[in-house]
Order: C-alpha cells, then structure tokens, then sequence
C-alpha cells in the first residue's frame, strides 16, 4: 500500500513538472511583432548558444577521444564518435544549426520601421549557413579519387564550420546598420554584449 | 529510417535484459553478449564499444577494496562506523547518499563510487540495515553529482549553452547543488522506509536458511587483524589522491594534447592508477597474501559486476551508436511540439542514450531555442540523471552483486530494478526545486530585455 502511494506521488510529481514547465511557458514568438529589446536579446540568445555547440564541436576534433572529457562516462561513446570525427562533426554542426534557426525563427519580428527586413535578414543568414553546411556534408560522400583531393574535402567540411561560424557575428552587425533603430537594442542587449565578447576572445 | 526496424532492436535489448536479470550474476553479462550477437548477425548493426574504462576501473577499485578486506580493513571500517551510527543506525540511508554525491562533485565522475560500494554494504549489513535503501540511494545520489560537479564532463558540455544567458559555473552550482542537496533529502528519506526490515525480508531469509549469506556478527564481536587500521587509512588516501587530482585539474600530470601543446590526463587513468596502488601498499605494509585477495567476498561479487556489465553495456551501446541520432531526433521533436515535456525529454534521451553529455548537448540548445529561460533549463538539466533509467549502468550493476542478502536487485522486468523508485523522486525533486531557486534568486526568466535607450 505504502508501495503504491509512493509511485502515485511520483505520478503527481512528473505531472506537476510538466504543469511548471507549461507556467514557466516558453516564447515562441514566431511572426509575431515584438520590441526591439526582445528580438535582440532572443536572436543573440540562439546565435550565442549555437556558437557555443560549435566551439565544442571543433573542441571535439581537435581532441582525440582517449582523452577528450567526454568519455569520462565510458557507455557514451559512438563508434562513429570515434572513427569518423569531422563526418560526425558536421552532423553535430548541422543539428545545431537547425536548432539555431529554430530560435531565430521563435524570435519574431521587431517593432522597428525595418524590423521585417531585419528579421528576413537573420532568418535568411540562418537558413544560408544551414544549406552551407548540409553542402558540405554532402561533398563527403563523394568518392575522392586522389589522397590530395580527400584531404581538400577534409579541409573544406572544417572551412564550412568555421566560416558559417565567422559570418554569425557580422550577419547582427549587418543587421545593425540597415536599421539603427534596432541597433540600439543589439548593442544593449545582455546577449548580444555577451556574444560580441565572446566573437571579440575567439 | 525504419521504425519498426528500431523498435525490434529495441525489443532484442530489453528481452535481453530482461532474460540477464532473471538469470542474475554473470548471467547478466552472458545474455546480453548473446544480444550483441543477434544485433550484429542477425540486424546487420556495427558492433559498439564495450565499457573498457569501466571495467578497468571496477577490477583496479576491487583489488585495492578486496586487499582491504583481506587486511580486515572493511572490519574495521564497519566497526568504527557502526560506533558513529550507534544512537541511529539508519542515518547511513542518508549519509552514504550525501558521501557518493560528494564523491561524484570532487572527481566529476560517478566511477569513484566503485569505491565504497563495498563498504556501503557492510557498514548496512552489520547494522541490519536493508542494504537496498543505502546502497540503491546512493547510486542515484552519485549519479546527480555530475550535475553539481564544475568538473563533470557533463558541466564542460553545458556551460558553453548557457554563458550567453549570463549563467556561469557559479551561478549552475548555486542552482543545481542546492536543488540536488533537496533532492537527496526526499529521496533518502522514502528510502530509508522503503520495504520490509532486511531480518523479514523473504529472499534474505530463504539465502540464510540455505546457507547463502552468514546472518551480520554483532560488530562489538568483530575481531580485527593486526593491520586492519593500516589498510583503511591507505585505502582512504588513495581515494583522497584521486578526489584532490580529480578536483585540481591544474596538479594532474600531462599528456600530449592531438592539437599539439599539453593538457591535463583524464581523470579514469587516474582511479586505476590510484587504485591499484592502493591494493600493492596494503600487501606490502599489511602483510596480505596477494593470493587471499580473489577469495574475498567484495572480489567475487566485483568480479561479477563486471563480466555483467561487459555482456549488457556492450549491447546497450551497439544498440544505441547505431540509433542514437534517431532517438534523439524523436525526443527533440516531442520537445518542439510540446516544450512543456522538455524536462521529461531531457530524462528520456539519458535514459535511452545512457549519455549524461549526449542528453545535454542536444536538448538543452532545444529548450534554450523554444524560448524556455536559460535558468529553467539548467534546473531541468538535472534530469539527465535519467541515465539510470534501464539497469545497465556499471554503478547499479555493482551495487546489485554487491549486496549479497538480495535486496538490491536489478528487477525482473527491466525497468522494476531497485533504483528506480529514487532515480523517480531524486529527479522530479531536484528539478522542481531548482525551477523553484531559479524563480525566486535568479529574477524568473531569461535577463530581461533592455530598456528602450532614445537614438539620438
């Protein structure tokens, strides 16, 4: 009996998490017009997070996975985690970025005289750096028939992470001088600071 | 991708584990590297890794443990803890929880655990405790460590995710330790109930009555060995060595880093190194015979443990490296739909994953996209404890040969295994607690937006 009231408690309990988290409530603005405020800090949000999954992506890369701090749990590992790195590093990538657009799209559009533009623009860097990377992806496949050619493959599946990583920063900036009301808000927003230190360190 | 087709390399890894647990000991590992068999020949899956480290590390804790028992250290260890518990005996089913989860914090991996395992169940038996209630709290209790601790591989994994929101390793620690600190509380406290007394319990009695398992000698009885003390206080310091280098990653010796330069060595050489160590001082200045230690109990059963956990993780990783990309994807869409089952999300990718890192790096970018404040996520990351949501963690599985009076068992039907009431509390409290401690410190949701500055 006293068995039985344990698991109906923990029943409540999942319940009542789900109905917290309902509370807590999510903000999914998508299309919906929002200040200026919250469209910066909400699109430097995604953008920022998404830098911070590709900066562990190429981390992982880098780092052999003998050592790399990830293996510390010793069932976690994918062989494809191990062999093939930079294949499974653009996959990463690529679900990061689908992620990130999801946020970008989330954000809404500003209330500003050119907010739908600037919003377009955003969406359109975004959607642009996801085929950039799925291009990418998809240059792997094919066979190279010379050592020198794999090796070029290699090197432009990393390029691609790094250049659709460098362009994150510039497409706000960009942003930023086609409307000056927004910019404002991209300079005062906590993430959008955050991510300009951060763009700034790298 | 074939759904059915997943779903029936599913139902292969659950029949198996289902068959291991029912045949129990090394059975365990037996089935389950017959299920890695039907996986690789029969659905045509690459073979996934089996837990190497793992196992390396369970044969290096045994052996420095079972040296201690032969030196008649864990004698000792009971005695002096029977003496600090005297006036309330089942304050173990909460200090061993807060112990593995301290362990946990300072090593930032929940394979120190291994350790005192051993000494968790003695320390129960001889004080007629069921073993069940410390040794299966403890096991979830070091599990939420990884969540607390700042060198967790786990944490490396979150912090990049949430330092744009203006969270830093400070700000996750004061969120998840304290909801964790709760968490542990609520948990040890429905365990330190939870079933019959161990002198009523039916499988107990029946091991008794044939012979299975000596009833527990009073400790005031227990008769120690010359170097009893000795042997604790080097096996104690090993596990100090390993919480000081875990802890200071900056003292750690270094290995060549694939980018070239130097870094720190991880922390899982370290244990073995440790460990072993730990095992040679005790036969050298506690004059063990190197040949008394496999007749040790705490040997047998790690032993055990280990075969069990070579055959059922082999299988659960084959399994999972060949579809974790799959799981996640179906898990990240139920999130997307419903952002409201996020943290039971969170808790099913662990689970189906077994990956504490696996479940934060794909999750907590989702919840932060669907808007959910980057405090909330942090306090709902805790669910990645989920990871022992099927019984085939090394931890439970050691904890479960460990316990020789059969209170801690790994179910019948996989998923009724003796961890899976705490793991259910520990982790439903923990989160509510820290959405709480991020509603009332943290100012709610993400940092408010600027206010609108005039453009001049």
């Amino acid at each position: 009996m006293q068995g039985r009231l344990t698991w109906v408690a923990i029943v409540a309990g999942v319940v009542l998490l789900v109905l917290v988290t309902a509370a807590i409530g999510n903000r999914d603005d998508g299309g919906e017009t929002v200040s200026a405020g919250k469209w910066a800090q909400s699109v430097c949000g995604a953008v920022g997070v998404w830098r911070g999954e590709l900066e562990a992506i190429v981390e992982d890369v880098r780092t052999p996975s003998s050592v790399a701090p990830g293996v510390e749990e010793p069932q976690s590992e994918t062989p494809q985690g191990r062999t093939g790195l930079v294949r499974s590093g653009l996959e990463r990538a690529i679900q990061a970025t689908e992620t990130m657009v999801e946020g970008v799209d989330n954000a809404g559009v500003p209330d500003t005289a050119a907010g739908t533009e600037a919003a377009d623009q955003i969406s359109s860097w975004a959607n642009g750096s996801l085929n950039d990377l799925d291009q990418a992806e998809d240059s792997l496949d094919e066979e190279a028939d010379t050592l020198e050619e794999a090796v070029e493959q290699l090197g432009s599946a990393l390029g691609a992470i790094g250049s659709v990583m460098a362009n994150g920063v510039q497409a706000i900036a960009d942003v930023a001088i086609t409307d000056p009301e927004l910019a404002d808000a991209l300079r005062d927003s906590s993430t959008c600071r955050q991510l300009r230190e951060e763009a700034g360190e790298a | 991708m074939d759904w059915l087709l997943v779903a029936l390399q599913g139902l292969v890894v659950v029949g198996f584990i289902a068959l291991g647990v029912r045949s129990g000991g090394i059975g365990l590992g037996l089935w389950g590297g017959v299920g890695t068999l039907i996986l690789v020949f029969v659905f045509g899956l690459d073979p996934g890794e089996p837990p190497t480290s793992a196992m390396l590390i369970i044969i290096a804790v045994i052996s420095a443990a079972a040296a201690m028992q032969a030196a008649g250290g864990v004698d000792y260890m009971v005695q002096v803890a029977s003496q600090a518990l005297r006036a309330r005996p089942k304050a173990l089913n909460f200090i061993a929880p807060y112990v593995s989860y301290l362990l946990t914090i300072l090593t930032g991996t929940s394979n120190t655990f291994f350790s005192i395992i051993p000494v968790i169940n003695e320390v129960a038996y001889a004080n007629k405790i069921r073993p069940e209630r410390a040794l299966a709290g403890s096991t979830v209790a070091n599990a939420l460590g990884i969540t607390s601790s700042p060198v967790a591989a786990a944490m490396a994994t979150l912090l990049p995710l949430v330092e744009i929101y203006d969270y830093d390793l400070i700000d996750v620690l004061l969120i998840t330790i304290p909801a964790s600190l709760v968490g542990i509380f609520a948990m040890a406290l429905v365990m330190s109930r939870h079933g019959t007394d161990l002198e009523e319990d039916e499988e107990y009695k029946r091991r008794v009555a044939a012979g299975e398992v000596q009833p527990p000698a009073a400790a005031a009885d227990i008769v120690l060995l010359p170097y009893a003390k000795r042997s604790v206080a080097i096996f104690l310091a090993g596990v100090a060595a390993i919480c000081v280098f875990g802890f200071v990653e900056g003292i750690r010796p270094t290995v060549a880093a694939e980018g070239g330069g130097v870094e720190p060595m991880s922390v899982t050489p370290l244990i073995q190194m440790f460990m072993l160590t730990a095992a040679a001082l005790i036969l050298v200045f506690c004059h063990v015979r190197a040949g008394d230690i496999p007749g040790t109990a705490i040997f047998k059963s790690g032993m055990v443990a280990m075969i069990a956990l070579f055959g059922i993780a082999w299988m659960a990783d084959t399994f999972i490296a060949n579809n974790e990309d799959a799981i996640v994807q179906l898990l990240g869409d139920m999130a997307e739909k419903w952002p409201f089952m996020i943290a039971v999300a969170i808790f099913l990718v662990a689970a189906l994953t077994t990956s504490q890192s696996a479940a934060t790096r794909t999750m907590v970018p989702l919840g932060l996209a669907l808007g959910i404040g980057a405090g909330y996520m942090i306090a709902m990351w805790t669910a990645v404890v989920g990871v022992l949501f099927l019984p085939a963690n090394g931890t439970q599985i050691a904890a479960a040969e460990a316990d020789t009076t059969g209170t801690t068992s790994l179910g019948k039907r996989v998923v009724d295994h003796s961890f899976q009431l705490p793991l259910q509390i520990a982790w439903i409290v923990t989160a509510l607690v820290g959405i709480a401690i991020v509603w009332i410190f943290f100012g709610g949701h993400t940092p408010a937006p600027p206010a609108p500055t005039p453009t001049p």
